[in-house]
């Protein structure tokens, strides 16, 4: 009796230990911790039945800033490798990745997953399994780790479970960990694709209206090498559905493919939806055009929240252009012209509608010749953005010289009827037409160096995107600009409400060439910066030259007539010329020593100079940090550096809140700064970024920065 | 009229900028290179002439690269396709400061200590010939028959790990191009995913 009761206790214990001992089985297996990622098995169940099936996941935490493969792994890389050793029978399934994510790394792609992925793996019991026992699931896993460089990591993991008749439930924190990792799973998408070849180019098509462009929409093929990652991704939308254009890869066969299947993902960082779609092969619709597009990627903004609308930015581009009119380089061109008008408003009204249209001609056919001439050269490679004419010393001379003779004419110093301003009303006062075209394109000339804060975005958005849609955002900032006059030139009403010309206009001009004199400053102080004393010497020389070659031209017109006159004042610009071509930029040794935050000078910002390297310590070291892109030619920038960041208050708070202020520099051509302000979306500046203590993503402060938000972004509120 | 041509000007100074090459696409004429090797020897695609070459782009800390080197298997490879008759030209693209980067003498250690055998070492730290060739890893290798034509493009062998047990389960696609080019046969896998660490452009 007693030993009966015994061996029944005994084996209760044994019972006991067996199959509850945490040594044995638990629904984790321990944590592997290797140099880049800490990686454990979960099981959703906390037992496993015969005949059906649990869920384990493969949870691994990423070192910040690396990141691990999906199953295709896109330009280089390698996906997540399980060798199972199950019990004899069980069997264990293909890897369900998390929705991909563009991991871009120069002109590379790769697809991959940061911070914490969870790979599912669904592992099957034969029918035969034997409740009451314990089954150890172990697993060989190899991956490999990337941030710049690449390490191969590996761990042997084990998780055991009690095999049970009947379902235990789930474990609570398995549910938790492979719950969440379900929810980051693609789904299978409820709409159709279908996908064609365009001449070589593979084009997907989904039926959906899920999708709008302002979300960012990419696509992940199943099969490596079927489209290249870092290539084209325009995509398209219509009333219908959506379509996508890629660049091919090498085992793109037009002839043979007969599936493209993939995950569709929409959105940006934690919000990102994926969808798996199997496109089935149809015929290239009869009236499809392959959008014309860029050689290379476009940029990728990752973790970027979604940008403003095509139509949105157009309107941006529009009103961008109609308020370079009152900029105060152009205002004295739009203006003294369309007062040219409102005197010649009894002449022919064909006439002047026809200068009207020329002129605004003249303006689009010199934006969409500099949009033009950014794009190629972006396509040939070259990593320049916005304000790339004013990163060149030289132009920013041939600039000056232009803005000095806008200015001379204007304070009477020379007339315009056979020369300089012949451009514009002298040549139009002429023979109209072509005067008109020229007055547009000498418009642009000068609006050229004051292009301000509303055109940042348009013209970001304009170069990340195919040429056609980049040109049309530049047309469209043409027709701003030339709005007013082409306004005024159709409708004779407007023409009448200018004040009547007179002896004040002379008066008014003259004034108005001092707006072009401060113009003049601000781009000899730029190219100061740029080109050093020895380059300043060089544009005074140049600019007296011009100066001199203006007075003996308007003597020469005072005396009626002169050859030699305009021989000379020719002879002086070619002069001019040749000291200008003579220039050479010459960077500033900008290598101030690094001050942190609370320490050096407390009167002046924290400064460190901007590094990709120096910001990712400082982000790992949970330093926050502000990045102010910005030029000596960028007009705002300097704005906001007065009247904002070199306040004292503003200083204190960067000391105060331990911010560093890091300077990204852009005044001469810098291709590291260029594709740091492309990851943004941008190309051009200011761009202001504050990285918060441990944020994934920086936070984007508007063009016009304002001491209360720049107070509250430092202090973290 | 001065006015114009200085306007005018502006517009067309970077009119004539040249657009970018065409990519490389096996089976036609390879890419125009213009390269100096470590030892000063100017290297075009007229100086290989009716030679058969290979492009091979190492960083001597990526672990792909490691496993080919530390099993022998690149050396091997160089050696077996030298003795045929191709010129070997090792390529590091790496920028300054970043990981794989090395100047000419320590490329010239860094050959002698890992028993290389290249015919050349290019020095690429601005990534134009990288960027030529498209090239996206390391390793990832060419190779170019005696006609300038571009026969194989892609990984060192058929098994993308890190592993170097697996070198000797897979195929070497270096070998089997050269070996085809030499016999005149056709290369069988003309094309493959490189795979590997991306290139530190």
């Amino acid at each position: 009796m007693i030993m009966r009761r015994l061996s029944l206790l005994l084996t209760c214990f044994i019972a006991v230990l067996f199959s509850a001992g945490p040594a044995h089985t638990d629904a984790r297996s321990r944590e592997i911790v290797t140099d880049n990622a800490v990686s454990r098995l979960f099981s959703e169940q906390a037992g496993i039945v015969p005949g059906e099936s649990v869920v384990i996941g493969f949870h691994q935490k990423l070192r910040d800033g690396w990141h691990v493969y999906w199953s295709n792994p896109g330009d280089s890389g390698l996906p997540l490798v399980l060798k199972w050793t199950l019990p004899e029978a069980f069997s264990a399934g293909d890897i369900w990745y998390p929705v991909p994510h563009r991991l871009p790394l120069d002109t590379l792609i790769n697809y991959g997953h940061e911070g914490e992925p969870t790979f599912l793996i669904e592992i099957t019991a034969p029918a035969n399994a034997e409740p009451g026992t314990n089954v150890t699931f172990s697993v060989d896993a190899t991956w490999l780790i990337c941030d710049d460089i690449c390490v191969p990591e590996q761990g042997i993991l084990e998780i055991s479970l009690p095999v049970v008749s009947e379902s235990l439930g789930p474990d609570p924190e398995g549910e938790f960990i492979i719950g969440a990792a379900r929810q980051r799973l693609p789904v299978e998408a409820d709409f159709t694709a279908d996908f064609f070849d365009a001449d070589g180019v593979p084009v997907l098509r989904l039926n959906t209206d899920l999708f709008d462009q302002e979300d960012e929409t990419h696509f992940f093929p199943f099969v490596p090498s079927l489209i290249e990652p870092g290539g084209n991704e325009i995509v398209t939308t219509d009333g219908d559905g959506l379509t996508i254009q890629f660049t091919k890869g090498f085992e793109y066969d037009p002839s043979t493919i007969e599936k493209f299947d993939g995950v569709v993902t929409t959105g940006s960082g934690a919000d990102t939806q994926g969808f798996v779609v199997r496109a089935t092969k149809i015929d290239a619709p009869a009236d499809f055009v392959v959008a014309a597009a860029p050689s290379r990627s476009t940029p990728t903004t990752v973790g970027q929240s979604s940008a403003p609308g095509l139509f949105g930015i157009l309107w941006f581009a529009f009103l961008g252009g109609i308020i370079l009119n009152v900029m105060p380089c152009v205002f004295p061109v739009v203006f003294i012209k369309a007062a040219s008008l409102a005197s010649a408003a009894h002449e022919d009204r064909g006439a002047i509608r026809t200068q009207g249209l020329l002129y605004t001609v003249g303006v689009l056919a010199t934006f969409v010749a500099l949009a033009g001439i950014l794009i190629a050269l972006r396509t040939a490679g070259e990593q320049i953005g916005w304000g790339f004419h004013l990163q060149s010393p030289m132009m920013v001379s041939v600039f000056a010289v232009v803005i000095l003779l806008v200015g001379l004419n204007l304070a009477g110093l020379f007339e315009v009827a056979t020369s300089v301003q012949g451009l514009g009303s002298g040549l139009a006062a002429r023979n109209g037409n072509l005067g008109a075209f020229f007055t547009g394109l000498l418009a642009v000339a000068v609006a050229a160096p004051c292009i301000g804060p509303f055109l940042g975005v348009p013209v970001g958005f304009a170069l990340t995107q195919p040429a056609a849609i980049g040109l049309s955002v530049f047309a469209v900032m043409g027709l701003g600009l030339a709005l007013p006059y082409l306004l005024i030139s159709l409708i004779p009403a407007l023409a009448g409400l200018l004040p009547k010309p007179g002896a004040w206009m002379e008066t008014f001009k003259q004034l108005l060439s001092f707006a072009m004199f401060a113009t003049l400053i601000w781009l000899i102080w730029t190219l100061t910066l740029q080109a050093g004393t020895d380059g300043l010497v060089l544009l005074l020389c140049a600019l007296l030259i011009v100066g001199f070659a203006a007075w003996v031209y308007g003597n020469g017109q005072r005396a009626g007539g002169g050859l030699t006159s305009r021989l000379l004042a020719l002879a002086a610009l070619i002069g001019a010329g040749v000291v200008i071509a003579d220039i050479q930029p010459q960077p500033r040794s900008a290598i101030r020593t690094f001050s942190l935050p609370g320490e050096g000078d407390l009167s002046e910002l924290p400064t460190a100079i901007f590094s990709q390297v120096d910001l990712a310590e400082l982000r790992t070291a949970g330093t926050p940090v502000f990045v102010d892109f910005t030029a000596a030619w960028c007009v705002t920038c300097q704005v906001n550096k007065q009247r904002v960041l070199k306040r004292a208050d503003i200083i204190n708070a960067f000391h105060e809140n331990g911010v560093v202020y890091m300077v990204a520099d852009w005044t001469l051509q810098d291709p590291a700064i260029t594709r740091a302000l492309e990851a943004q979306g941008r190309s051009g500046v200011p761009l202001y970024l504050f990285y918060a203590p441990g944020a994934e993503n920086p936070a984007v402060l508007p063009q016009m920065l304002s001491v209360k938000l720049m107070l509250e972004t430092l202090s973290g509120l | 009229m001065k006015l114009a041509t200085l306007c005018l000007g502006f517009v067309m100074v970077a009119a004539f900028v040249p657009v970018s090459a065409a990519a490389p696409t096996v089976g036609e004429t390879t890419p125009a290179f213009s390269v100096t090797t470590i030892d000063d020897v100017a290297l075009t695609n007229a100086s290989l002439a009716d030679t058969v070459y290979v492009f091979e782009w190492t960083n001597h800390e990526c672990p792909f690269v490691r496993k080919h080197y530390h099993a022998g298997n690149m050396q091997m490879t160089q050696e077996q396709t030298i003795a045929d008759g191709a010129v070997w030209i090792t390529v590091i693209s790496s920028a300054p400061g970043k990981q794989g980067h090395l100047n000419e003498d320590e490329a010239r250690e860094l050959t002698t200590s890992r028993g290389a055998q290249p015919t050349h070492i290019v020095l690429d730290e601005d990534g134009t010939l990288g960027h030529l060739f498209e090239a996206k890893t390391t390793p990832h290798m060419y190779v170019s028959d005696r006609t300038d034509t571009l026969r194989y493009a892609g990984a060192i062998d058929s098994i993308p790990s890190a592993n170097k047990k697996d070198i000797d389960k897979a195929e070497n696609y270096v070998l089997a191009a050269v070996s085809s080019i030499n016999a005149g046969l056709e290369v069988a896998t003309k094309q493959s995913q490189p795979y590997g660490c991306s290139i530190k452009y």
